[in-house]
């Protein structure tokens, strides 16, 4: 792990790394140098938009979902988010983050979670597929943080998270594995929700290990596995999941390598209008990045039902 | 929240109920009873009855449940 074990220019920031590379665990803002504050309120910042994205997203698909119980468990799914959200938020506001202004101050641009949730959830088997997949994301990442992370109140927070995660993983789950056995227009639904939210999540881990020069998440231990080794552990699980029921995914276990591969060009073009992945069409990281940059197409609509909008009974609320 | 279990002829029928109407994990719980007591030596049927009375209030919770809570910060 190269990029752990780079020495920091500093002597004050690398002071702190040896600390905590001998078992000190950082407890409040005084334990903090300038470095190690600024990569943890990047964490957590990507952190709460993730899970407060995720509200408007499966709030909109709840209302396809097929029986009472299962609307109330995606309802409840919902509030939890919200609370794992202002988790994160609270505890950037004990660092002196303004918790108001991360949710009305900012533009629906500058919220920080991943492509997959300016997507349009746009039938059950989607929005199963987006608990079993990106909640399997979201556990796979918040686990490696809550194991190996050198901010105590964040590992002690992340109990409680990874309790109610492992829920909605489970409501994923189960359901994609009903869909799958229903067969017929519930079996082709749930692979069309694979066939496009299978890549989209290999993209949330990030840079390839071969490509990423330095991580100073990983410095100040912040978290533990790599993105690859992340992108790994999640394809651990959904993979043989989705085998387990017969249902198509563009990956297989390798036992010689000893690992997961990709059977297309990974990361490649995406055509957002028809939710589909180009495998004929491989792209850069930079062009990767780029279409990041430019959202997608929910990114407007999800932020204004979180803020009201500009021109709404509440007048958006904007800083 | 179970209420009672009842063995008639190999068929398990257990008698439980849930913290709400509301409770998002009803159709995991359930599942979750079937396949504890389905593998069973001598246990050839699984049902679940939901009844709601009485009603679960938290006084109920046991003491080991209790502590389960704790730990995820629920006091």
């Amino acid at each position: 792990m190269t990029a752990a074990t780079t020495a920091l220019k500093d002597p004050a920031e690398q002071g702190l790394v040896d600390r905590i590379n001998a078992g000190f665990v950082v407890e409040s803002e005084d334990d903090m140098t300038p470095g190690y504050k600024r990569a943890l309120i990047v964490q957590l910042t990507v952190q709460g938009d993730t899970e407060l994205l995720s509200a408007p997203a499966y709030y909109l698909a709840s209302r396809d979902a097929p029986t009472i119980n299962s609307r109330i468990a995606v309802t409840a799914i919902v509030h939890d988010e919200l609370g794992h959200a202002n988790i994160a938020y609270r505890l950037m506001e004990d660092i002196g983050v303004d918790k108001r202004w991360l949710v009305f101050g900012r533009r629906p641009h500058e919220f920080k979670h991943p492509y997959g949730f300016d997507q349009p959830l746009e039938n059950w088997a989607e929005m199963v597929v987006a608990n079993g997949f990106f909640d399997r994301a979201g556990i796979t990442l918040l686990s490696d943080v809550h194991e190996h992370t050198s901010y105590g109140p964040l590992k002690r927070a992340l109990v409680k998270v990874d309790r109610e995660e492992v829920l909605h993983l489970r409501h994923g789950e189960s359901w994609m594995k009903r869909l799958a056995k229903a067969g017929g227009a519930a079996r082709e639904a749930l692979q069309r929700a694979v066939d496009w939210m299978f890549p989209m999540t290999l993209e949330w881990f990030g840079l390839p290990d071969t490509l990423k020069r330095h991580s100073d998440q990983l410095v100040y231990r912040l978290k533990g596995k790599t993105n690859d080794e992340l992108r790994q552990v999640w394809m651990a699980a959904t993979v043989p999941l989705c085998e387990g029921i017969g249902i198509r995914v563009p990956a297989h276990h390798d036992a010689e390598r000893g690992e997961y591969v990709i059977d297309y060009p990974f990361p490649c073009q995406y055509d957002a209008p028809a939710k589909r992945w180009r495998f004929d069409q491989p792209l850069s990281w930079e062009q990767v990045f780029e279409r990041w940059k430019a959202r997608g197409p929910m990114n407007q609509r999800y932020v204004e039902m979180l803020q009201g909008r500009a021109d709404g009974p509440f007048g958006g609320r904007r800083w | 929240m179970v209420y009672g279990i009842r063995v008639v002829d190999r068929r398990v029928q257990v008698r439980m109920t849930f913290t709400s109407i509301g409770c998002p994990a009803i159709d995991m719980l359930r599942d979750d009873v079937r396949a504890a007591l389905r593998p069973l030596p001598g246990v050839s049927a699984v049902e679940v009855v939901v009844v709601w009375s009485p009603p679960w209030t938290r006084h109920m919770i046991s003491e080991r449940g209790r502590r389960a809570l704790e730990v995820c910060g629920v006091v």
